[in-house]
């Protein structure tokens, strides 16, 4: 039996059912980020010293690649899912609520997709 | 008839209840907890990263232009990158710290009050320590 009224019913109001998968991703890609962040944290330290040739070769290493791809990845997903609910948290025009968050996830996209293809490019040295 | 106690009245009553009152929970003259300064921080550091992220794409995709200039690779030199990447660290430690200590919560762990402020402590001297380790390592 449900304890909801058919008007919060019909208006779509209450639970998507959809909060336990946004908290789950969250949290999984706040492990893989922790991992990956520490890893491109300590890479970085090395680049001031590198000469443009030396950080083109650090690009080509496959798992460097790899790596930063799954970074950008992870990040963009956890970037999208926080902003989410920071928008959802305060801004409380309907309206521009759904434009900031329409907008967030096509931007989070255009990012990763940018990233990762960037990378691609300095790997294949293009 | 209104007597001049009646007008009195009625003059307090708009003086004191008619007022805009400051609602709960009375954000502007409420001291924030240790524990809701450091969510609000949370969320700035998440922001913060955000921004660093857009940041590290584009700087990616300029690297795969050809015309891009081979001695740009020199500002990882300047003290304008150095500023920003530790300004980035540092946001990043904090996100990081505190989200394990919402992963400790999620496993239905460490709600005591005194644990909630020992967490954030931790946090916050975790923060600093590796701050200042990565600052070291990035300067010298």
């Amino acid at each position: 039996m449900s304890l909801r009224s058919p008007l919060s019913k019909v208006s779509y109001l209450g639970s998507a059912k959809a909060g336990f998968s946004h908290w789950w991703s969250q949290r999984v890609s706040a492990i893989a980020i922790a991992l990956l962040g520490i890893w491109l944290l300590i890479e970085i330290i090395a680049w001031p010293n590198f000469s443009y040739s030396e950080l083109m070769s650090w690009f080509q290493n496959p798992i460097t690649a790899v790596l930063l791809i799954l970074t950008i990845i992870s990040v963009a997903y956890h970037s999208k899912l926080g902003i989410e609910v920071i928008v959802e948290d305060y801004v409380h025009n309907k309206g521009i609520k759904t434009m900031v968050l329409v907008s967030s996830t096509l931007i989070h996209l255009f990012l990763s997709a940018l990233g990762i293809f960037s990378v691609f490019i300095l790997f294949f040295g293009i | 008839m209104v007597t001049g106690k009646e007008l009195e009245g009625a003059l307090i009553f708009e003086q004191t209840m008619n007022k805009e009152r400051p609602l709960s929970p009375h954000l502007q003259i409420y001291r924030l907890p240790l524990c809701a300064l450091l969510s609000i921080f949370h969320r700035i550091t998440g922001v913060i990263l955000t921004l660093g992220f857009l940041v590290f794409v584009i700087w990616l995709y300029q690297l795969t232009d050809s015309d891009y200039p081979k001695e740009a690779s020199v500002i990882f030199n300047g003290i304008f990158f150095k500023i920003l990447l530790l300004g980035w660290a540092f946001a990043f430690f904090y996100h990081l710290g505190n989200g394990l200590r919402h992963l400790v919560w999620d496993a239905g762990k460490g709600f005591e009050k005194s644990q909630i402020e020992l967490g954030g402590m931790i946090v916050i001297f975790a923060t600093l320590i590796l701050t200042a380790i990565y600052a070291f390592l990035v300067i010298f």
